[in-house]
């Protein structure tokens, strides 16, 4: 989980590059973050809502410890 | 390739690079780790708690955190803390944080989420059996937590917990959007000023390498060592 999240960040950096290259090219630093983060977050939430239900279904019944 | 190649510049630069650069990125990497574990395992045990709000908020702000990429979270933290300061204090102008400061904090809180779901694991890890024998036993929850399953979680952790450190070691790296100079900015700042790009960025490529590959190997064989002991 923790390899795979990582590698989505890494695809991801080319993003943050651009954000980066409009901030050099415009000055308009904090609409291009905002853009970035946003973006970020709507297509990792997805990772995110998929990974639980991974998580849930290849949990061992019976054997976890917590909730 | 090396014809032209100035050993001398790295030479010349090595006190300055090892002693200003390679301490902060060492200091910022160990503290993060200390408070990175630390908030991480609090973070986990909200996650798995009974309590419907301790774990929404634990699942929320780990899943906010992971969501992020680390460069934009040193960001908006630099840059909106000092708002967010003068704002819940009333100042008439945004209060002054330091970068070392902020991003010790950024590191430690970003650090956290990671650290919780790796400790989370670890709580998860341990069979239901060892939990309901404490509590059998008389134990109360914190009882339970502190020397029977946290103590276990650890051990079967360990090695997820170095490398995690080892990655984070790395993305120190990433304090270059503060200036500050940290080994890989130390590099930079040499290689700009004597224009020897080449020489100075593959000389920290190289002691970046080194160094985590040594901790790599470290870990591996510590893994080995205590893959008998469940």
């Amino acid at each position: 989980m923790l390899v795979a999240e990582r590698r989505a960040s890494e695809l991801h950096s080319a993003m943050t590059a651009e954000a980066r290259a409009m901030q050099e090219f415009s000055f308009q630093v904090f609409e291009a973050f905002t853009a970035a983060t946003v973006l970020y977050l709507l297509i990792n939430i997805v990772v995110v809502i998929v990974m639980r239900f991974v998580e849930r279904g290849v949990a061992v019944p019976g054997y976890i410890t917590g909730k | 390739m090396f014809a032209n190649f100035d050993f001398d510049v790295i030479r010349r630069s090595l006190t300055y690079l090892f002693f200003d650069g390679m301490t902060f990125t060492l200091t910022l990497t160990s503290l993060a780790t200390c408070g990175g574990i630390i908030f991480g395992t609090l973070l986990a045990m909200m996650r798995l708690s009974g309590f419907w709000l301790l774990s929404r908020f634990a699942g929320l702000y780990v899943d906010l955190m992971r969501s992020l990429p680390l460069v934009l979270v040193i960001f908006w933290f630099y840059f909106l803390v000092p708002y967010i300061g003068q704002w819940l204090t009333g100042a008439s102008r945004p209060i002054r944080v330091g970068a070392f400061a902020s991003s010790l904090v950024t590191f430690t809180l970003f650090e956290a989420a990671y650290f919780s779901e790796i400790m989370r694991a670890g709580i998860q890890s341990i069979s239901r059996g060892q939990p309901a024998a404490a509590q059998a036993l008389g134990l109360t929850y914190g009882q339970t937590m502190r020397y029977v399953v946290l103590p276990q979680a650890f051990r079967n952790m360990l090695p997820v917990l170095l490398t995690q450190t080892i990655v984070l070691f790395q993305d120190t790296s990433l304090v270059y959007v503060l200036s500050i100079p940290d080994f890989l900015g130390a590099a930079s700042k040499v290689a700009q000023r004597d224009g020897r790009l080449v020489e100075m960025y593959l000389f920290a490529a190289l002691v970046y390498f080194v160094i985590s590959c040594v901790a790599s190997f470290g870990v591996r064989r510590l893994q080995a060592r205590l893959a008998f002991a469940r």
